[in-house]
């Protein structure tokens, strides 16, 4: 307990703002906000569209549609979704208090225009595109994060997004956008076999890597189309004189030529089944021939084809990943397997929304708009006798699992809730409060203890172990109470309020009447002890509930 | 569910002991003493560890040498005479050597998958990844269902070590259920962390029935399989801070004498720590040892120096075995996921090789002083007893008294053999 009273000390000393910076990596607010791009379009007559669909399977199958969640199951929801933390208590009661029929619409905007926002979408957009590593607790500052986080805030169109990640010619292991790259490495130098099985994966949706080193037997790709997408990074490297930047110009020494690519080509390795040393042409996926120079960048070429307005794979990749982000499982299931053996639970749905995305010159704000709008996503978790077993019609929400990185955040969100309901409360008071978790643990350290197995990316599987939840029930950060209760325990507050306060705080809910008695039996004589709501609390942070996205 | 509440009435009753802090390490003496009775049960199923040389080690290098082919298949290391005559293993294991009369070698190992993350899967289950559109689940959650007890106070499937880069432990319980999935404990060097609760045992049992009640509740009216598994996982989290077995973690208990013997480094703390989860029961515990993956000179050389480190600890966890009375019914592991290339490459190193490689077994009750099967002269193909991934793990399920032919049903209903039915496990081991 003594170290408790320590770090308690130094947080009201403020001690702790430089392990904020630290938490959150570079400080993202230093940059003037750029312009969020907005092409404007009106998502009703999308939202309608989906519905429709959505409806039309569900029909089709005689499955029913579970009612419609209420406010606070979908608050919570699209807090967790959108913006990676829980609700605050203050934004939990004012949703649940205002009767403005179009305020689900209205905090669906409201969190897209939070900064939040692009902190979570980069960094699960940086977990896709650069894997965790854990073979290694050294672990170097990430800039991919909160450049990414920029960009999803700014609304930079996807396809400028993905166009500068294929084409950049920032310096390796130095500038945010060159990290493609420098995840597909081996010995820091780019490589090509690498860059085409993250590319399908990332860009297409397709799970060329298969077909690395044989015809795959169930999928349509053959060696030819992997090593063919391949080809297009054989001309990129390092520059290893000076400042380590990324290009596609022949080396200037005259030394070695021979280890120089000058062709659009790549000799299948050794090892590589029955075609290696055969020599691949660069084509891409749909079988149409790039116009390529002797010499000069290829990369350009093939983002303008991935990134073009009719190009089949790219839109409906990104809609596809977008909606199992929101609704827990692809259209096409698992995300990045679109083939013919795999075919998508909802076609036409699929292709209305690759459409407007493309149509809407790629604003994926604009996407989530649609998606989060749709029924399909405000359905209640809960299923119906009629609708148990339906785990593709969208029938009913699926429960989801939260990543590390959003436990984390929610944790925070919970252990920093300020004692009373005002908005801006003293400045001294709230940086006390609000750094309090830093002092145990840095976000990294965190989420390392927290991670996964890096190559699953099944929001519905819960992954934590004993380990993990040994961890949130007994070690002194999460398990003796919160700041904000001491204070609301001192002012007085009655039990009933106290209880129904820690619900709000830890589950963005009301308790019910049940609830409430089995808590005040908790509490029981000790109605003016602090300890009793820390303990009312540890029973909220270890329920299923807390740590599920239901 | 009955046990369970009994031992809740137990901890009850015995609350004033653990707030005293009689207990130091479990909390509650009265539950320890049953802990104890149920302990001479469990020492009649056997146990596994599991030695997994992640990355895949060189068969040549190892366990079956070349001595007579040319230099770029012999490579660096001499072959040693072992204490069994005719048996030659390498030069690097000069140990292990000397306790060949425990070991039997299986250097007929072949298996189709080269990729470390299929081959992984693929030696594990016994299935091709992807096959029939099923997970299936792992040698440790296979022993799990099948040897472990579903009482018992420990997990019945403990992982530890360092998976290779970009790969993580494999512990995924497929069909049998989150109950089998694995304890991963990263660091064998450290104890399990938060296993104390910080109030007073009788205030975590207030606190911990109430939220049992309400888990409960949430996971029957969500019926999702995510907040089955958490209220799974949770209920496992709570016995084992109430075990006093659990301190088996603690390898700091062990003798320093002990803890030199298994050598400083995490294999040998994982190896310690293998040796003392078992005694107590744990039917099964893997332990990894990355960097395997010996593409070119550079890994090829800090293979080699991994392997003094494999010797001495696999050699004294053999011998503390066989002390402890516990050889028998503890069947060791050895292998990786394949082997390498014969022909050692320009740049000094061997690539991925499923064709034909070695895995080695002790304990167990097998008959050890062997070499089941063999590879030609210069190590690319078997020419006798070849062993397959189902074969493999048929023989391992016997071995450990588990009918590889059994059929379980998968939470959809749906018919699957343990093992796969084209298996026919070696008959020269048991």
């Amino acid at each position: 307990m003594n170290r408790i009273a320590v770090l308690m000390l130094a947080a009201s000393i403020g001690l702790a703002v430089v392990r904020d910076v630290a938490a959150q990596g570079k400080p993202l607010a230093v940059k003037p906000e750029a312009v969020a791009f907005d092409s404007g379009r009106d998502p009703a007559p999308i939202i309608a569209a989906v519905d429709r669909e959505w409806r039309r399977i569900l029909d089709a199958a005689g499955v029913p549609a579970s009612p419609d969640a209420d406010d606070a199951e979908f608050l919570r929801r699209a807090c967790l979704d959108i913006t990676g933390r829980i609700p605050s208590y203050e934004r939990t009661v004012a949703f649940l208090a205002s009767e403005n029929p179009a305020k689900r619409y209205q905090a669906i905007d409201d969190l897209l225009a939070s900064r939040e926002f692009g902190q979570h979408f980069g960094r699960r957009w940086k977990l896709l595109i650069q894997p965790r590593d854990t073979s290694t607790t050294k672990q170097s500052a990430d800039r991919f994060t909160p450049w990414l986080a920029d960009q999803f805030n700014a609304n930079r169109p996807w396809t400028e997004i993905a166009t500068e990640l294929l084409t950049t010619e920032a310096a390796m292991s130095r500038e945010p956008q060159a990290t493609f790259f420098q995840a597909n490495s081996e010995e820091s130098s780019p490589k090509p076999s690498l860059l085409a099985a993250a590319t399908g994966r990332l860009f297409l949706g397709v799970q060329v890597a298969c077909a690395e080193c044989h015809n795959h037997p169930f999928a349509e790709w053959t060696q030819d189309d992997f090593w063919s997408l391949a080809a297009f990074f054989t001309r990129v490297r390092k520059r290893t004189k000076g400042d380590y930047t990324l290009t596609e110009d022949p080396p200037e020494s005259s030394g070695n030529t021979a280890t120089v690519a000058t062709h659009a080509s790549i000799k299948i390795p050794d090892g590589a089944g029955k075609s290696a040393g055969r020599e691949v042409a660069a084509r891409f996926l749909d079988g149409s021939e790039p116009a390529i120079a002797d010499a000069g960048p290829l990369r350009p070429a093939l983002a303008a084809w991935i990134t073009s307005h009719d190009n089949p794979y790219f839109a409906r990749a990104t809609v596809n990943r977008l909606w199992a982000h929101f609704l827990g499982r692809g259209i096409v299931h698992p995300v990045d397997d679109f083939r013919a053996e795999n075919p998508p639970s909802h076609p036409e749905l699929l292709a209305l929304l690759a459409r407007e995305f493309a149509e809407s010159g790629h604003d994926v704000k604009h996407l989530v708009r649609c998606i989060c709008n749709s029924q399909a996503y405000q359905r209640t978790s809960r299923p119906l006798a009629a609708n148990e077993a339906d785990a593709t019609r969208f029938s009913h929400a699926a429960v989801k699992v939260m990543t590390p990185d959003v436990l984390y955040d929610s944790l925070v969100v919970v252990l920093s809730a300020r004692p009373t309901g005002e908005s801006s409360p003293p400045a001294g008071k709230k940086l006390a409060v609000k750094l309090w978790p830093f002092l145990f643990e840095s976000r990294d350290a965190f989420v390392r203890f927290f991670a996964r197995a890096p190559d699953v990316d099944r929001g519905d599987q819960f992954g934590y172990g004993v380990p993990q939840l040994l961890r949130i029930m007994n070690s002194p950060e999460f398990s003796t109470g919160a700041p904000f209760i001491g204070r609301l325990v001192a002012a007085g507050t009655e039990p009933t309020m106290m209880i129904e306060r820690l619900y709000l705080v830890a589950l963005s809910r009301r308790p019910t009447a049940d609830e409430l008695q089995r808590m005040l039996d908790l509490v029981g004589e000790r109605t003016s002890s602090e300890q009793a709501y820390a303990d009312v609390l540890w029973v909220l942070l270890n329920t299923s509930e807390f740590v599920l996205n239901r | 569910m009955n046990t369970f509440n009994l031992a809740r009435r137990e901890l009850l009753q015995s609350t004033v002991a653990g707030a005293l802090g009689v207990s130091m390490t479990g909390w509650f003496a009265r539950l320890a003493q049953c802990a104890e009775q149920g302990a001479t049960e469990r020492t009649r199923h056997k146990r596994c560890i599991l030695l997994w040389m992640d990355g895949g080690p060189s068969h040549i290098d190892t366990f079956d040498p070349k001595p007579e082919a040319t230099a770029d298949v012999r490579g660096p290391f001499n072959a040693i005479e072992s204490s069994v005559p005719g048996i030659q293993i390498g030069e690097r294991f000069p140990r292990l050597a000397q306790l060949m009369k425990h070991f039997a070698i299986v250097r007929g190992m072949s298996t189709e998958e080269a990729d470390h993350g299929r081959a992984r899967t693929y030696l594990h289950t016994g299935y091709k990844p992807g096959v029939g559109g099923l997970t299936y689940p792992g040698l440790g959650s296979i022993v799990s269902s099948e040897l472990g007890q579903p009482e018992f106070a420990l997990p019945n499937f403990v992982i530890t070590g360092s998976p290779l880069n970009k790969y993580d432990f494999l512990t995924d319980p497929g069909y049998l259920g989150p109950r089998h999935g694995a304890l991963v404990h990263y660091d064998p060097g450290r104890n399990l962390d938060n296993l104390q609760p910080l109030p007073s045992a009788d205030e975590f049992q207030r606190r911990e029935a109430v939220l049992a009640g309400i888990n409960n509740e949430f996971a029957s009216r969500t019926r999702a399989a995510a907040a089955e598994t958490h209220r799974t996982v949770m209920q496992r989290a709570v016995r084992l801070m109430r075990a006093e077995d659990a301190r088996a973690f603690d390898i700091s208990l062990e003798p320093t004498a002990s803890r030199e013997a298994y050598g400083d480094h995490d294999f040998g703390r994982g190896c310690l720590l293998a040796r003392r989860l078992v005694e107590v029961g744990v039917p099964f515990v893997e332990v990894y040892l990355a960097n395997w993956d010996t593409h070119e000179k550079k890994s090829a050389d800090a293979a080699a120096d991994l392997m003094p480190i494999v010797d001495r600890a696999m050699s004294t966890l053999v011998t503390d075995l066989a002390a402890r009375g516990l050889l028998d019914s503890t069947l060791i592991i050895w292998m990786g996921e394949f082997g390498r290339t014969p022909q050692i490459k320009r740049n000094g190193g061997r690539d991925h090789f499923a064709k034909a490689w070695s895995a080695v077994f002790a304990g167990g009750g097998i008959r050890g002083g062997q070499v089941i099967g063999r590879t030609n002269a210069n190590g690319s193909e078997v020419v006798d007893r070849r062993v397959s991934a189902p074969d493999f793990m048929a023989t391992v399920c016997r071995v450990l008294g588990i009918d590889p032919t059994r059929q379980i049903h998968t939470p959809i209903g749906r018919p699957v053999r343990l093992v796969d039915q084209v298996a026919s496990p070696i008959e020269e081991l048991p």
